[in-house]
């Protein structure tokens, strides 16, 4: 297999807090192939946020801190690299986009003025093309109307309209990658159609990576062929999109699909408990106290063991050496 | 046949809008319009539709918790509108409501046993031993230590902060719950047990059961009949199954067909609805649908089209029926 | 109990507590730390510096300044106390009535509260003790009613976002009656402001009062009032210094106490001023 784009490795990151510090994400590894969209899921508060703020390197200063690991981008460690070197990789190789598109946009600025903006900043073109690029950066993300639009301020937009906004300021400056936490959640189902088909299209046609963030393993499957479930924390099982969802091996992932309703009148089977707070995880494997296969060994923290080609699972239950 | 424990007839909500200026001329919005249903003693009828769809001004209006602009709503076949305060407080004691943000739903002043409690002090329910005695057989049934009685809402995760309303919500016996996107905040494992949880106290308690969401799969679990709301309008009232089998609006189509399943495999053939829900305030002429309807006739554009029964028990406005 | 941790690790909060225990110690035991009547001239001692026998000397009377001072705090601690309770009260009462209600009622209350804020704050004081007579009560009473309206626009604001909550909606929802909602969950809920400012409310209290004292209108002769004690010693400031001293450096200390002391109670009540 050819070199990752993105390659964590064995990322940490830490939140000092008045109780104490708090470990959001424990030991992260984590692949991203050129052209690929990878999905990170897991529940609220399970560290994926955390994750991509620790990527973009915009943890909230002073109590988020990278306490170890490699985050590698085409071979370069973005833990090392000058604050300098970091603003330009962050929208020109790497772009974000976020939840709330309203509270991600200036009020005072039309839309077309913050592309404008981003584009003059980044690809250092003059007004007019900037200008012109702006209006097609719109017409690209499926705005009706581009050239009267841009001329709009964020809140005359609808919610699907200001994600497609945040779209096109992401992809303005030709990212290699795209990370999205959560982009459809505050929007509507329709809505949520019209901007995940947007998403694979634009990735086809721009030939970018994705790293997408969600809690939906619906999103999951429509628009990912890689999986990573995180818990806790804690990355718990990865594998290809289909693996996944035809083969779910760590209790936690099997938890998660027995919780989604979907068939009728089937009695669902949530997972029993909640999840543990970060400040006192149990020793060992942190799923434990919910987990219905739970052993003598999960009081020890469990191996990643691979049970089928490319398909992790971090769980005793797997390990044959020991049974 | 059971009874109908509430019904409406037109019911319409408008919201008017402040305009200031020479020529003072008043818009409105339109939250509600003209919308007619019936819903049965013992079922979970489903709301479904997206935000702004009205969906939960209905369901605010229902309760009488605002008034309606036009329109009559029948609790038990008596007139809602015309009850006085001590019938409507009776009501509010049958009527019961579970909202979606559990923590802001709860003073975060109060320990839990107040909070549970509160019902029945308002209502003058039992003595001071025998309401607490109920405060914690509530929390048994919803899932909580009698012992956490003590304890502050912040103390509690979101899950369990939903029980606690749930558990406040029954603290009256209630014969109707409208629970307006109560699962929605709440991550996936924790929606499975919420949901659990309200299927078995209906069960218990024969609830009725108004079940606001924006999620079809949840409503799809849940509910017994299914009401789709576009702009205000109701568009289609089915049941569950020949809804999810064989939706007639095409909006209730793209609906379906919008929402992502968990399931890699299957490329089903998504409509993907061009365009925006209009403004409420200025509403399309005609269907409000036909803007972005895919299959769109030329006399939706002028003529709404009226909610009409299609076969037994489904009622869809929509030209192509008619 | 968080509260009061957190209290006592916000340091500047800690030492202001710290001089408003002092303060309250002494007004609480006054005559039996004060070495001397405050009241009763000694025309031969009079105006002395500081001495082992008058720790802060005396006055142009020959009254020992320390017992003065400490008799003093007992009045002080009374003015802020009294004032605040005058303001406090009604403008509490104004503030959820006005912001609860609305409508005419709001415009009405409201505006007759902007028209008393638009006076000076010592003018009006000045006005009230003028029209009521000068004395300690009416300077209390003055003092009180110039604050009312902050009072009142505090607890009307967060009236105003406190009956927008879902849980007071709830209330109502259950078939809770007005009164309840008011008393039951507005009111607890929007206290924590108004402690903070009644806190620092104690100090500017304590102030106008020695201002009206310093202008002669409040406390008189021969009572020991800080205020009216440093009128007093400025005739002599070139003379005798130390008259005037004391008691400006007995208000400075518990206006400073009171002040740190609210401060750090903002940051601790104050849940979007608190640390994660």
């Amino acid at each position: 297999m050819n070199t990752p784009l993105l390659n964590i490795q064995g990322l940490v990151t830490q939140f000092s807090t008045r109780r104490g510090p708090v470990t959001a994400v424990d030991g992260l590894d984590l692949q991203l192939h050129s052209g690929q969209t990878l999905g990170l899921v897991g529940e609220s508060g399970c560290g994926k946020s955390v994750a991509a703020l620790s990527i973009m390197r915009l943890l909230p200063k002073p109590a988020g801190r990278v306490a170890k690991g490699r985050i590698l981008f085409e071979g370069r460690d973005l833990l090392e690299v000058s604050e300098a070197d970091m603003r330009r990789v962050r929208g020109n190789e790497i772009s974000m986009i976020f939840q709330e598109p309203m509270t991600s946009l200036n009020p005072v600025y039309t839309v077309g003025f913050q592309i404008y903006e981003a584009l003059q900043k980044h690809r250092k073109l003059s007004r007019r093309q900037a200008g012109q690029e702006a209006v097609n950066m719109l017409q690209l993300v499926g705005i009706p109307e581009p050239a009267a639009r841009i001329n709009d301020y964020p809140h005359q937009m609808s919610g699907g309209m200001r994600q497609r906004v945040m779209i096109a300021m992401a992809l303005s400056c030709r990212p290699k990658v795209m990370i999205a936490d959560e982009p459809t959640t505050a929007l509507d189902v329709t809505i949520q159609a019209q901007i995940l088909d947007l998403i694979s299209r634009l990735k086809q046609e721009i030939g970018m990576s994705v790293l997408l963030i969600t809690h939906d393993l619906g999103v999951v499957a429509e628009t990912c062929q890689q999986v990573l479930v995180m818990y806790a924390g804690r990355a718990v099982e990865k594998a290809s999109a289909v693996d996944l969802f035809e083969k779910p091996a760590h209790p936690y992932t099997l938890g998660l699909f027995a919780s989604i309703p979907k068939v009728e009148d089937e009695i669902l089977h949530p997972i029993s408990g909640v999840v543990p707070s970060l400040y006192d995880l149990p020793e060992g494997c942190a799923f434990q106290d919910r987990c219905a296969y739970r052993q003598a060994q999960c009081l020890k923290r469990p191996p990643w063991i691979e049970i089928s080609p490319e398909h992790w699972v971090c769980c005793w239950r797997y390990d044959t050496h020991h049974a | 046949m059971p009874e109908n424990i509430l019904s409406t007839e037109g019911l319409s909500k408008h919201y008017p809008l402040k305009e200031h200026g020479l020529f003072h001329r008043q818009t409105v919005v339109r939250a509600l319009e003209d919308v007619s249903l019936e819903i049965q003693e013992g079922e979970v009828f489903g709301l479904v539709g997206e935000s702004g769809c009205g969906k939960s001004t209905l369901g605010r209006v229902l309760l009488r918790l605002e008034d309606p602009s036009a329109g009559r709503i029948f609790y038990r076949n008596q007139d809602l509108g015309a009850f006085d305060r001590d019938r409507l407080k009776a009501f509010r004691r049958e009527a019961q409501i579970i909202y979606q943000d559990p923590y802001s739903a709860l003073n975060p002043r109060q320990c839990i046993q107040n909070l549970v409690q509160e019902p029945l002090d308002i209502h003058g329910i039992g003595t001071k031993q025998e309401r607490s005695k109920q405060v914690r057989l509530l929390l048994e049934k919803v899932g909580l230590r009698p012992d956490q009685a003590t304890r502050y809402p912040h103390e509690f995760s979101g899950g369990q902060r939903q029980r606690i309303v749930i558990a406040r919500a029954l603290a009256l016996n209630p014969k109707l719950i409208l629970a307006d996107e109560a699962v929605s905040a709440l991550d996936v494992s924790i929606q499975a047990q919420v949901i659990n949880l309200l299927k078995d106290l209906r069960r218990e308690f024969n609830l009725t059961y108004i079940f606001i969401s924006h999620d079809l799969s949840v409503i799809k679990h849940i509910a017994d009949r299914v009401g789709v709301m576009y702009l205000g309008r109701m568009v289609e009232v089915a049941p569950k199954h020949a809804f999810y089998q064989e939706p007639a609006h095409p909006y209730s189509k793209a609906l379906l067909s919008s929402a992502p399943s968990p399931d890699p495999r299957s490329k089903k053939e998504r409509i993907i609805l061009s365009g925006d829900v209009p403004s409420p305030i200025n509403p399309p002429a005609g269907c409000y649908f036909h803007p972005r309807c895919p299959e769109c006739l030329d006399i939706c554009r002028e003529v709404f089209p009226p909610l009409r029964l299609l076969s037994p028990q489904r009622w869809v406005a929509c030209h192509l029926y008619q | 109990m968080e509260t009061i941790q957190d209290l006592f690790r916000n340091k500047s909060a800690a030492f202001g507590l710290m001089l408003v225990a002092l303060i309250v110690f002494t007004a609480l035991f006054g005559p039996m730390l004060a070495p001397y009547d405050p009241l009763i001239p000694a025309p031969l001692d009079r105006l002395q510096g500081m001495s082992r026998v008058h720790f802060f000397g005396t006055d142009s009377l020959g009254r020992d300044i320390f017992s003065r001072v400490i008799f003093g705090s007992r009045i002080s601690l009374m003015i802020g106390g009294i004032s605040v309770a005058i303001s406090l009260v009604p403008g509490t009462l104004l503030g959820l009535t006005a912001g609860y209600f609305g409508g005419w009622l709001d415009s009405l209350i409201m505006r007759f509260m902007d028209i008393l804020l638009a006076f000076p704050a010592i003018l009006l004081a000045i006005f009230i003790t003028a029209i009521l007579g000068p004395n300690l009560t009416n300077t209390m009473i003055a003092v009180g009613i110039v604050y009312i309206p902050h009072y009142a626009r505090i607890v009307r604001s967060s009236v105003l976002s406190l009956k927008q909550q879902l849980f007071v909606q709830a209330i109502g929802h259950l078939g809770g009656s007005t009164f309840r909602i008011l008393g039951k969950h507005i009111l607890p809920n929007s206290l924590p402001p108004i402690i903070v400012y009644a806190t620092l409310g104690m100090g500017t209290a304590v102030l106008q009062a020695a201002a009206l004292g310093f202008l002669g209108l409040g406390a008189q002769p021969p009572q020991p009032e800080w205020g009216a004690m440093l009128s007093e010693g400025r005739k002599y400031i070139q003379l005798a210094p130390h008259v005037a001293a004391f008691p400006g450096l007995a208000i400075l200390l518990l206006v400073l106490g009171f002040n740190l002391f609210g401060d750090g109670l903002r940051d601790t009540l104050d849940p979007s001023l608190r640390s994660q």
